[in-house]
């Protein structure tokens, strides 16, 4: 992996947060994906991806994002996406809808661990 | 005995010993005379000036700028001598200088008289002062006191102009209460009477009936008669209270009029074993009266009777006793209580525990009957005993009319009168009158899409309407944006009426929506739970357009008076914290600035704000190598503070040491830059309150100002001055701002760089006359709110014309000169105002330098005057210099000179000099190592437009990342905003990498990415040799949607010899997404 983004994990034991710094493209998206995927544990709630660091996600990006999203359901564990209405990385997340598209000037709620992953 | 005196009175020593300073002058201004007490106040030797030019012995002081002494002096003296009469002049600032040297400064107030010779000409003129130095002084003290005086006036004027406005509320709710009944009693007439016009005519024709259904029917008439006799009786009610009941006196037999009204009992009173006498001989006069309201006050009284007597006889009886006319109504009813008799004519009132014929009584029949009789002049009384009976007397005044009782009396035909009436209400319809404030938004849920669209239709003559298919859907448009009222259906899938009213009672965002549930006929256990659940009305389907019109509009003017009222107690609540708050800090205020040094001063105020934070412990530390701490009270390690807060910028609760509890620290700022951090500290365990950290930091202000005020006048004013000029995309910003040599005040140079959204930024350079604390002071207030117009408003005129309001509407009037300029960075334009400034320098491409002359206006705080705002091009690669005077001025020499030596070393500089260049060679070359006056400049150059971007980039992933950074650079450089450049970075990072991915193997290759800028239209190529394959995967695939999301324009042109990616995209500015 390139240090175009650095990768930090919290881990409570019972949700993995990952913390994404920096830029994500197609020369760093395959690997970010793998590390990710070898840290959930098998009894882990979920994951929470939180993007606030992101400054750059292409479409290899979002494609991370989906097939986390599936492997983690088809273990019937959720994944969170965190990303602020105000960052760059945004628009991308809301075109393809991984999240919900934000009303201007009002927070998206966060969907939480526990609830529905929005689709 | 004047003229006995005359001889012995030496005129030149009366003259040289008057009390004000006097000075006398030939016509060519030489000093020809001068008292002693004009010596004494100008510090100087009558042998010394006299014979001397006025303005040679005292000119202005150089140092100071501003001073205009001798200049309005010269003036003053010239109108002398061109008119032959008096001047007065305003009060002057003189600079007078010392024997020591130096100047001292004075306040005159000078009046300059001519002596006139024979022929009538100016022979001497008499130069009187009088010396206001020590009360203009007072006056600058004062002022500040003065100020929270009035302030503090005027706020405890705002709090009794918010009682008042709270009683008049309180009326208002009141006068509201009154028209709901009105609106709902007509609201119900009308269907009342649209629902008796059909059963008459079918009860007209019986012969069509069955017997069970003219039962049915005359059922349904007789109880519809009496709902609206009830209605009626509420609409006199409204009548009367509104004034608007005026009893239409007109001869009349009354005693007829009685015997109809009680004889329609007959038939009842019989059904009921009830006797009924009616004893109303004829009258010997007719009678002024309102045959209507007589009427109504018999069948009140009869009807009462009758309803409250189970066996005996009813008796009326009517009677001339002298100058009245009595009715009286008597029967052996159940009798009232002697305890309810006082409160018998009060509405609504209904006597507990009666039996009565029925439980129908809307328990205001005998108080219409009083407010009707008193219509008339008359009064109404009442005796009664329990279990025995009631008689009610009701005497009028027997005004006897002349003429004969009017024929058509209105008793025959009720019917046609109600007709009428109705139809007059039908057509008064309130919401056709007056459209209702069309602000006001109601929400309309409903899961039945034709329901849905009627009440939409309904309702969007009068209000705002938005609809919701079902509770929740009304919810999440509640919880966003509140609407002002909602009208929602009880069955709903998902939320229903209830769980709506409930979850929106439970919210303190949408508690104090009015909701209005609309309920269907067999929805009674609903309703009741809806009601409770805390709907504040419901509506039984079918209803009316009008009903549902009315309740909507009588629930919004409700729901307004209330929040008007939580308003004013909130606004109330708020005045008194805030008068609180300033009362105790009124306890730093009172800490005077003349305590000598700024440690001592320091000390005392942070013992002042232990007390108002109850606090024992305080410490400033005065950022620095190294920070600088003074400490009172207890102990805090001054060790532990190294500036975090001031990085910070806002409060941070700090871990206490051990010797104390809780520790809290706010930052000290000057003009938004960090100078410094304020601690307390408290031994006992107690956090501070967020009330606390707030006095605290409005304390910190106070101590920062004594910090600057100190700081400045040692001469170091370097916090006041702009901190790092903005990044703006297409142009180039240089500033320099250098202090006067050796120290010294600081005068009111600034320039001021304001960033629009749109990419367009504003300029300012300006100058505040004097110097010293106030100028500076005047400067940072002026470029705070030059901020923030030049961030609101379009015209640089307006920015300009609006400083200008405020410079005259302060006390202690300086002039300042400003000027203003809005540049568009892509137009290669900019638009200007001047007020009394320096005209800019613009250093061509081509080498040249000029000035270029703007309109000047007349500078700010002098008069409102015209200064016209003009558009000029600036080429690009141009640069332009603004500039403050202290560029200029050399100590002796004309102003002139200095233009000449600024031109001469900015076209010595050449064509292509970037602004941070002129900056440095006009201040090594023209001001020197040690300017005479402090100076302040700005420079800046647009760029001209970027040339293409063509990049040959491998075609690997890893020089992906590259190829962004070099693409966001040339955006930037063609002045896209961030929103711009993020999306043309993705796109075309999603066009590389498809080309990266798909159209070689590894390593093996390039592609070319070229990107142009036409006007505001940016096109980005991205070009392969290989071939274009659609994406793989669930995201991959998403690449050309993203592509076309982001931008304008995508065309993919996928040939045999390569793909060809055209993205376009329009420039939104910074502002964009």
């Amino acid at each position: 992996m390139n240090d175009l983004c650095e990768l930090v994990f919290e881990d409570d034991g019972e949700t993995l947060v990952a913390l994404l710094i920096g830029e994500i493209d197609l020369s760093n998206s395959g690997a970010i994906g793998d590390r990710i995927r070898e840290r959930v544990a098998n009894h882990s709630l979920g994951v929470v991806v939180d993007l606030t660091g992101l400054t750059f996600l292409d479409s290899s990006g979002l494609e991370l994002l989906f097939d986390l999203r599936q492997r983690l359901e088809s273990r019937r564990q959720h994944l969170d996406i965190r990303v602020p209405v105000e960052s760059p990385v945004r628009r991308p997340l809301e075109l393809v809808d991984l999240v919900p598209p934000s009303p201007p000037g009002i927070p998206a709620p966060v969907a939480a661990l526990t609830g529905d992953v929005p689709a | 005995m004047g003229e006995a005196l005359a001889p012995t009175v030496d005129h030149g020593a009366l003259f040289r010993a008057a009390p004000n300073p006097y000075l006398i002058l030939s016509p060519d201004l030489t000093i020809v005379g001068v008292n002693d007490a004009y010596l004494r106040a100008t510090l100087t030797e009558r042998d010394a000036i006299v014979g001397r030019g006025l303005f040679e012995v005292f000119p202005d002081n150089p140092d100071d700028e501003s001073a205009t002494g001798t200049a309005n002096l010269a003036a003053s003296l010239k109108r002398v001598l061109a008119t032959g009469r008096a001047d007065t002049m305003a009060v002057q600032k003189y600079d007078i200088p010392r024997p020591e040297g130096g100047f001292e400064e004075r306040y005159w107030s000078p009046l300059n008289s001519p002596v006139l010779g024979r022929d009538g000409a100016v022979e001497l003129i008499i130069h009187r002062v009088e010396d206001v130095t020590e009360l203009i002084k007072l006056k600058q003290q004062g002022s500040a006191q003065e100020d929270e005086i009035y302030r503090r006036a005027q706020e405890i004027q705002a709090i009794n102009e918010e009682l008042r406005a709270a009683n008049a509320r309180l009326a208002e709710l009141d006068q509201a209460k009154t028209d709901f009944f009105s609106n709902v009693s007509h609201e119900f007439r009308t269907p009342l009477t649209l629902l008796l016009g059909p059963i008459e005519t079918m009860l007209a024709n019986p012969g069509d009936l069955t017997a069970e259904q003219r039962d049915a029917l005359e059922l349904a008439h007789r109880n519809a008669l009496r709902l609206l006799r009830h209605v009626n009786t509420l609409l006199d009610f409204t009548r009367i209270e509104t004034g608007g009941l005026e009893p239409s006196l007109e001869p009349s037999d009354l005693a007829k009029l009685t015997r109809e009204q009680a004889g329609a009992f007959e038939s009842a009173c019989a059904e009921a074993g009830l006797g009924l006498t009616i004893d109303c001989p004829g009258l010997t006069a007719p009678v002024l009266a309102d045959p209507a309201l007589w009427e109504k006050i018999v069948l009140n009284l009869v009807s009462n009777a009758f309803k409250f007597t189970h066996e005996g006889s009813i008796a009326v009886s009517l009677r001339e006793r002298g100058d009245q006319l009595e009715l009286v109504v008597r029967d052996t009813g159940v009798g009232i209580p002697e305890s309810e008799l006082p409160r018998l004519f009060e509405r609504f009132h209904q006597v507990r525990g009666q039996p009565g014929r029925s439980q129908e009584g809307s328990g205001i029949g005998l108080a219409l009957v009083k407010e009707l009789v008193e219509l008339h002049g008359g009064e109404v009384t009442v005796e009664s005993v329990l279990h025995e009976g009631t008689t009610v007397r009701v005497s009028i005044p027997r005004i006897a009319a002349e003429a004969a009782v009017a024929p058509g009396s209105p008793s025959g035909d009720v019917h046609t009168h109600y007709v009428e009436e109705a139809r007059r209400w039908v057509d008064d319809d309130p919401a056709a009158g007056h459209p209702d404030d069309a602000r006001a938004t109601v929400l309309v849920v409903d899961d039945n899409a034709d329901m849905r669209d009627y009440l939409a239709r309904l309702l969007s003559p009068h209000w705002r309407v938005r609809v919701a298919v079902d509770g929740q859907a009304a919810l999440e448009i509640a919880l966003d944006d509140p609407p002002d009222l909602i009208v929602s259906d009880v069955m709903m899938p998902r939320l229903d009426g209830i769980g709506l009213v409930a979850a929106l009672r439970a919210t303190p965002a949408t508690r104090g929506i009015p909701t209005v549930l609309l309920t269907a006929r067999a929805g009674e256990e609903a309703t009741v739970e809806g009601l409770e659940a805390g709907a504040d009305d419901y509506l039984a389907k079918p209803f009316s357009a009008r009903e549902l019109t009315a309740r909507v509009r009588t629930h919004l003017e409700l729901a307004r008076q209330r929040a008007a009222l939580a308003r004013e107690h909130e606004a109330r609540a708020a005045a008194e914290r805030l008068a609180d708050r300033l009362e105790r800090l009124r306890a730093i205020d009172e800490v005077t600035p003349d305590l000598g040094d700024l440690d001592s001063l320091l000390r005392v105020m942070l013992d002042r704000i232990d007390e108002i934070v109850d606090a024992e412990a305080g410490v400033v530390a005065l950022l620095g190598d190294p920070i600088r701490c003074i400490s009172v009270g207890e102990d805090l390690p001054t060790s532990a503070f190294e500036g975090s807060v001031a990085r910070a910028g806002r409060p941070l609760h700090v871990d206490a040491p051990e010797s104390l509890c809780a520790v809290v620290g706010v930052p000290l700022q000057a003009q938004g830059q960090p100078i410094g951090e304020l601690y307390v500290g408290r031994l006992e365990p107690r956090p501070f309150s967020d009330e606390e950290v707030q006095l605290l930091q409005i304390a910190a202000e106070r101590v920062a100002i004594a910090v600057e005020r100190a700081h400045l006048e040692n001469g170091h004013h370097t916090a006041a001055r702009p901190g790092a000029l903005p990044e703006i995309p297409g142009m180039e910003l240089a500033a320099q701002w250098r202090p006067r040599a050796g120290g010294g005040p600081g005068a009111g140079d600034f320039y001021e760089v304001v960033p629009q959204a749109d990419g367009r930024v504003g300029l300012a350079i300006g100058d505040v006359a004097g110097t010293g604390l106030p100028a500076v002071e005047l400067m940072t207030q002026l470029r705070s709110v030059l901020r923030a117009y030049a961030t609101e408003l379009e015209s640089p005129a307006e920015v300009v014309n609006r400083l200008d309001r405020l410079v005259r509407s302060m006390t202690g009037t300086r002039l300042v000169t400003l000027l203003y300029a809005l540049v568009d960075p892509r137009e290669w334009t900019m638009r200007v105002a001047n007020a009394g400034h320096l005209p800019p320098l613009v250093l061509t491409p081509d080498g040249g330098a000029r000035l270029i002359e703007i309109p000047r206006g007349a500078p700010l705080g002098m008069s409102a005057g015209d200064r016209p705002e003009i558009e000029l091009e600036l080429a690009p690669g141009a640069t332009m210099l603004l500039y403050t005077d202290g560029l200029l001025k050399r100590r002796g020499r004309p102003l002139d000179d200095g233009f000449d030596a600024l031109e001469r070393v900015a076209a010595g500089i050449g064509s292509d000099c970037e602004p941070d260049e002129l900056c440095a060679s006009i201040a090594s070359q023209v001001l020197g190592d040690a300017p005479a006056d402090e100076a302040a400049m700005l420079a800046v150059r647009l760029l001209p437009p970027p040339r293409e971007l063509r990049l040959e980039v491998p075609a690997v992933p890893e020089s992906l990342a590259g190829t962004r950074r070099a693409l966001t650079q040339w955006l930037e450089a063609a002045g896209a905003g961030s929103g711009d450049v993020g999306a043309l970075t993705l796109a075309c990072g999603e066009a590389a990498a498809n080309a990266v991915e798909h159209a070689y193997g590894p390593d093996d290759g390039t592609f070319e990415l070229r990107a142009a800028a036409d006007g505001e239209e940016v096109t980005v190529e991205v070009r392969d040799r290989g071939q274009w394959r659609a994406q793989r995967g669930e995201g991959r695939g998403r690449g050309l949607t993203l592509m076309k999301g982001l931008l304008d324009d995508v065309e993919v042109d996928a040939g045999d010899d390569g793909t060809t990616v055209v993205m376009r995209k329009r420039l939104a500015g910074v502002a964009g997404r």
